[in-house]
């Protein structure tokens, strides 16, 4: 049989630096990637998708952001969608599960709130172990029962949950907690696993598929943007397992060392390079440090910021060029008169003090160069 | 620049076309009264050169005609950079402006454009003054006294006069541009204040907005978990109650708690019967008991009582003997009494016999002395009488004494007066003569004698001489003379007395036997009680004291011969009484004292008779008492009976200990606390499940509708939006922080650099300003403003004389003046009534100064005080009517 893996679509999720323009795009964006995983599994021939977790991004959706995803899916009544809740939407009693079943889910849609086998197809020769979330954070592993859990002999078994295979740090110390050989115990033919957000293969039978649309800069694995086609030939055999990209948007961060106007050019090359047909699919944020002229200081805010601020879905930056002012830049000011004068007291207060006055005096410079060469903005 | 002529025709007063004539280089003065319309003329000069002929503006409107609407019309002629101009301009209706010089006419804009060229100045917005320095030299009347208030423009002007003479630019334009900008850019982001606005404030208002709004969303949330909390609690209590198992216990439990409760209550009337009958033998036992005892006291008390009886018939005879006793004391002590107050008696006899001797001698020499008193005022009396009779004897007085002084010298002033006109005769005699010589009959002796009647003077041997005194009114003074002599002798006769002499004497002896009638009348006085008492009714007072002594003297009776001093008889007989009273007195304690102890004696034996007559009574009262009870039941019968009763207790105690034994566990009040316990809760469980049941519907209600409205998304929303605030908020400090960095950068540079350039400005005032106050220094401000002296201290400009600012005010216009001329650029200066408040001295220097500037620079004084000008050599001006046809020229 052929089954469509993804995880983590976070729907409704809010991006903090993203703007009320870009906000807006980036959660439609997240909406679309359904479809195209629905696409996708038709044009494969997949059965099922399973969705291993964190549907949505918060416990109390909007009855919008909770009705969303399931009007996508039902765009393909050819297709079972078998969700488990992650700990984003775990199923709280009286929680959003419930919320969910009231609006009267059509029969292609199958939560799995239960620890319980349930059969992936008509003919019962696979089954599905659903090992969603009741709280946000488990104590124990939720995948132990698959263990015991009786199929019919010779089925397919395949596993469908939300945890880590590994523990990152003190700061959830064994939560969601997943045994990293828990298909090799359960007998799983495969195991669809969400919550990384990157797509990784943790053995033959082990998977996750990450988020179908990228969400995040920093994502493990091969990166967000892709859905799962696996195929699995029969109970012992290995899972075939193709990655497919269904992600519009790319992220990127970008580190950046400033010093001349050939660092600005090759730094503009290399992110128009992330995607030269369509930087608008491209968000970036970039960590610049190094110091430059005044005129290549301008070179930065009118290629970098501006020029690639605008061609970019997203510029965020970290950090800023400081300010190393050249005699030909002081030069820019004339020869002598008050502009000259003020000139050479922001260079120097851009050389001395804490670094906050420094970087404010290094901006009230870069201004003023370019208050004078453009005769005041037009004021004059 | 040099004002040739100025032409009006319609403006204010001037209704008609006039001209100002005489105009030249140098100082140039019109002198006229106040109305005249100096001030006019001025405003005029303003008009045509900074106004656009199509300005409508309050200036161009306070030009026109007084009463009534006009167009007003100006021109001037003046020479500028060698050339000449004619500047005609036309305002309100038909307005026009045309310029005329160089060979070229301009009209319209086009003249105002070339105007604003040759003046160095800016068009005016929206038909306002053009700007640029001339504004600041023309000077309107009441502005003297400030400092040019210079527009950009003019300073501009004056820095780049200034910056023309540095070797390089200092940029002050560029700067100020940029400060023009940054300004701006900053007035966007804050107000006047400083404080945010605009898109900053915005900011900060939305971030806070957004902290509250999500503040009230997590309120929210936290009610959600609340009651999702709530819910699965409601759940729990649901389950509870509604199992059936439970229910049933609990129906089970009701009825175990009867059946206990029913074996209490059985057990309890048991007990309850065991412990009467147990309590009745316990009773009958202690009356028994109580029986016995009361037989063992009365034998116990009898015998007490018999040997009381005893013991107290002892007692009463002991008490009888002391009690007679005490009543033999008492009569002895009463005849001791008795024989003391018979003594006493005695003692008082003697004493009163002593004390009548005494007083009996007392009196009898009271009635001697009573006696002579009485003869001694019988005495005094007799001798006042006789004295009395003797006064009375006496003929003459003082009064008649008198009357025969006063007739004897009567008698003599009659001889005198006599005398005086009588004839003296001075005789001599001469030896042997004597007793020859006679008158009337007497012989004459030497001397002189006085003749005053007829006399006939006989000389023996000679003859006789009548003597006839020739005197005047003699008869009458013999007459008088004779009745003088009359009545000194009938004075003499009344008195009895012969002569005066004896009537002298006479009057002698009554003066004695005056002063013997007052010492017997003294003697007699001083005998008597008082003043006014009559000796008679003394005599008889001390005749009656007499008579009352006698009276007493007999009541004492008759002395007897006792020849004892009657006074040491009564002092012994007082001693004796003092003694027989100590010995009363002796008697009378002596009975006193033994009556306690006899009283004593009477209470213990009236006392121990009634004891001894009670104990008597009591004995014979227990003894019946006893024979009684042992009558009605034996000694024998009332043992038997205890022991019958000590073995119904012990038989009854028993019993009650056995039902004991069979006590069940609990309490009754227990068993029934229990059933309606377990009764409330069966009764109480229905309500509680439909409660529960109403509670948890309403929880999720409340659970959906929060739900519903996504508040997690909500929440997440909002904090991005509160972050995004925060951001721009960040990003507004931040330019803030950059351009007022900017900004102070810029402004001390230009500052740096303009205290530069102002250098030659001070230099340019600086010539006239040393000649005015000599040694002073004027302090040049960036805004070109003379903001202090200094001469031997700063002095700022405002605290200077209106005389002093004044100078100073004029001195910085001829200063800006002098740069502008120098620099070649179009200057000329008008002073409106200025230089009012100068003393002469200091008025005379300006003049000097001014007539030094008028050199370089034309200069125009308007003034109503011409007489102030006369020492200024000044071109005389004067404005005079022009021909219709010569204003209207073109």
């Amino acid at each position: 049989m052929r089954l469509l893996h993804t995880s983590d679509w976070q729907i409704g999720k809010v991006f903090r630096f993203a703007d009320d323009d870009i906000l807006p795009v980036l959660q439609q964006e997240r909406l679309e990637a359904i479809g195209r995983i629905g696409r996708l599994a038709r044009a494969q021939g997949a059965e099922c998708v399973v969705v291993a977790g964190d549907i949505y991004d918060h416990l109390r959706p909007s009855e919008r952001t909770l009705r969303q995803p399931v009007e996508r899916m039902r765009q393909f009544p050819d297709l079972r969608w078998h969700l488990i809740p992650g700990n984003h939407d775990f199923n709280e009693r009286d929680g959003l599960w419930e919320r969910l079943a009231r609006t009267g889910l059509p029969d292609h849609i199958v939560p799995h709130l239960a620890h319980a086998p349930a059969a992936l197809d008509a003919a019962g020769t696979a089954w599905l172990l659903p090992a969603g979330l009741g709280h946000r954070h488990v104590i124990g592993d939720p995948t132990v029962w698959m263990d015991g859990a009786a199929t019919p002999e010779g089925a397919i078994r395949v596993g469908l949950a939300h945890g880590s295979v590994r523990s990152f740090g003190e700061e959830a110390p064994g939560h969601n907690l997943l045994a990293i050989d828990r298909a090799r115990q359960a007998g799983l033919s495969y195991l669809a696993l969400g919550d990384w957000h990157g797509a990784q293969r943790i053995d033959a039978r082990t998977w996750y598929s990450g988020t179908p649309e990228v969400d995040g800069f920093d994502l493990g694995g091969a990166g967000g943007g892709q859905a799962l086609l696996v195929t699995l030939d029969g109970p012992r055999a290995e899972p075939v397992v193709e990655s497919h990209a269904v992600g519009r948007f790319r992220w990127a961060r970008a580190q950046a060392v400033l010093t001349c106007a050939d660092d600005i050019a090759a730094l503009e090359g290399r992110l128009r390079a992330i995607d030269p047909d369509d930087p608008s699919r491209v968000l970036v944020w970039l960590a610049v440090s190094g110091a430059l002229g005044l005129s290549e200081l301008e070179g930065w805010q009118a290629r970098i910021v501006d020029g690639l601020g605008s061609a970019l879905r997203l510029l965020r930056i970290d950090g800023a060029p400081g300010l190393a002012p050249s005699s030909d830049d002081l030069d820019a000011f004339g020869p002598g008169g008050a502009v000259r004068a003020a000139a050479e007291t922001l260079a120097r207060q851009a050389g001395e003090g804490d670094e906050a006055a420094r970087a404010i005096a290094a901006a009230a410079l870069q201004r003023l160069y370019l208050l004078a060469r453009d005769g005041a903005g037009g004021m004059a | 620049m040099i004002l040739r002529g100025l032409e009006v025709e319609r403006v204010r007063r001037f209704g008609d076309a006039v001209r100002l004539t005489g105009l030249g280089p140098g100082i140039n003065l019109l002198g006229a009264p106040n109305e005249f319309g100096k001030s006019t003329l001025l405003a005029a000069l303003r008009a045509v050169f900074l106004l656009p002929h199509g300005s409508k503006a309050r200036p161009i409107a306070e030009l026109q005609p007084y009463g009534g609407r006009g167009a007003p019309r100006i021109a001037v002629d003046f020479t500028l950079d060698g050339g000449d101009w004619r500047l005609e301009k036309r305002f309100m209706q038909r307005a026009f402006a045309r310029l005329e010089g160089g060979g070229e006419r301009l009209d319209g804009d086009a003249a105002e454009a070339r105007l604003q060229d040759l003046l160095g100045v800016e068009a005016g917005k929206r038909g306002a003054e053009a700007m640029g320095l001339l504004n600041a030299l023309w000077v309107t009347q009441g502005q003297s006294l400030v400092q040019p208030d210079l527009s950009d423009p003019a300073r501009a002007t004056i820095r780049s006069c200034l910056e023309a003479d540095l070797d390089a630019m200092t940029g002050g334009d560029a700067a100020g541009r940029v400060l023009a900008r940054v300004t701006a850019d900053l007035a966007v982001l804050l107000d006047g204040r400083g404080n945010p606005r605009g898109r900053f404030r915005a900011a900060k208002e939305g971030e806070q907005e957004a902290a509250a709004e999500l503040a009230r969303l997590e309120t929210r949330r936290q009610g959600l978990e609340d009651d999702l909390n709530a819910m699965a609690d409601l759940r729990r209590r649901l389950a509870h109650e509604d199992d059936v198992d439970r229910r049933e216990k609990e129906r089970a439990d009701l009825a175990e708690a009867g059946r206990v409760r029913d074996r209490l209550r059985d057990y309890d009337a048991r007990y309850r019967a065991a412990r009467a009958v147990r309590d009745h033998a316990a009773a009958q036992l202690a009356a028994v008991r109580q029986d016995l005892a009361g037989r063992a006291a009365w034998e116990r008390d009898l015998a007490a009582g018999t040997a009381r009886v005893a013991e107290l018939e002892a007692a009463l005879q002991a008490a009888q003997g002391a009690h007679d006793a005490a009543g033999a004391a008492h009569a002895a002590r009463l005849e001791a009494v008795r024989v003391a107050d018979a003594g006493r008696q005695m003692a008082r006899r003697a004493l009163d016999l002593a004390a009548g001797r005494v007083e009996r001698a007392r009196l009898v020499r009271e009635r001697r002395e009573a006696a002579a008193a009485l003869d001694r005022l019988d005495e005094a009396a007799r001798a006042v009488t006789q004295a009395a009779a003797e006064l009375d004897a006496c003929t003459i007085d003082d009064a008649r004494m008198g009357a025969i002084r006063k007739a004897e010298r009567a008698l003599d002033a009659a001889r005198a007066a006599s005398r005086a006109q009588a004839t003296t005769l001075d005789v001599t005699l001469a030896d042997g003569a004597r007793g020859r010589l006679v008158l009337d009959g007497q012989a004459l002796e030497n001397g002189r004698i006085v003749v005053t009647d007829n006399a006939v003077l006989r000389i023996e041997g000679i003859g006789t001489i009548r003597i006839e005194p020739a005197s005047h009114g003699r008869d009458a003074l013999r007459v008088e003379l004779m009745g003088a002599e009359e009545v000194l002798r009938r004075v003499l006769g009344a008195a009895g007395c012969a002569d005066i002499a004896a009537a002298e004497a006479a009057l002698a002896v009554r003066r004695q036997a005056e002063l013997a009638f007052q010492a017997a009348r003294t003697v007699l006085g001083g005998l008597l009680a008082s003043a006014d008492q009559v000796p008679a009714t003394a005599m008889e007072a001390a005749r009656r004291r007499l008579a009352d002594l006698d009276v007493r003297i007999a009541r004492i009776g008759e002395a007897d011969d006792g020849t004892d001093d009657p006074l040491a008889v009564l002092e012994a007989a007082r001693q004796a009484m003092d003694v027989a009273e100590a010995r009363y007195d002796a008697a009378h304690r002596a009975l006193l004292s033994p009556d306690e102890t006899m009283r004593r004696a009477a209470e213990d034996l009236a006392r121990l008779r009634a004891e001894w007559q009670v104990a008597r009574d009591g004995a014979a009262q227990l003894a019946r008492d006893l024979e009684a009870a042992r009558a009605v039941e034996a000694d024998e019968a009332l043992s038997a009976r205890l022991a019958a009763g000590h073995e119904a207790a012990e038989r009854a105690e028993q019993a009650l200990v056995r039902i004991e034994e069979t006590r069940p566990e609990g309490t009754e009040a227990l068993a029934d606390a229990t059933i309606q316990r377990l009764e409330r809760t069966i009764q109480d469980g229905h309500a509680r499940l439909a409660a529960l049941r109403q509670e948890m519907a309403a929880r999720e209600a409340r659970i959906r509708v929060a739900e519903g409205d996504g508040l997690d998304e909500r929440i997440a929303a909002q904090e991005r939006l509160r972050a995004a605030h925060a951001a721009e908020d960040a990003a507004c400090a931040r330019e803030v922080a950059i351009l007022q960095c900017l900004r102070d950068a810029v402004a001390a540079a230009e500052r740096a650099a303009t205290e530069r350039y102002l250098a030659p400005l001070a230099r340019a005032i600086q010539p006239a300003l040393g000649a005015l106050f000599p040694r002073a220094v004027a302090t040049v401000e960036p805004d070109f403003s003379i903001s202090a002296l200094s001469r031997r201290i700063d002095e700022p400009f405002a605290t200077l004389s209106d005389g002093t600012r004044e100078q100073i005010a004029v001195l910085a216009r001829l200063g800006l003046a002098d740069l502008m001329q120098a620099r070649g650029r179009p200057a000329m200066l008008v002073l409106d009534d200025a230089l009012t408040y100068a003393d002469s001295g200091r008025l005379d220097r300006m003049f000097d100064i001014l007539t030094e500037a008028a050199g370089r620079l034309q200069i125009l004084i308007l003034t109503c005080r011409t007489e102030l000008f006369t020492g200024l050599g000044a071109r005389r001006l004067a404005v005079e009517p022009v021909g219709a046809e010569i204003a209207e020229g073109h």
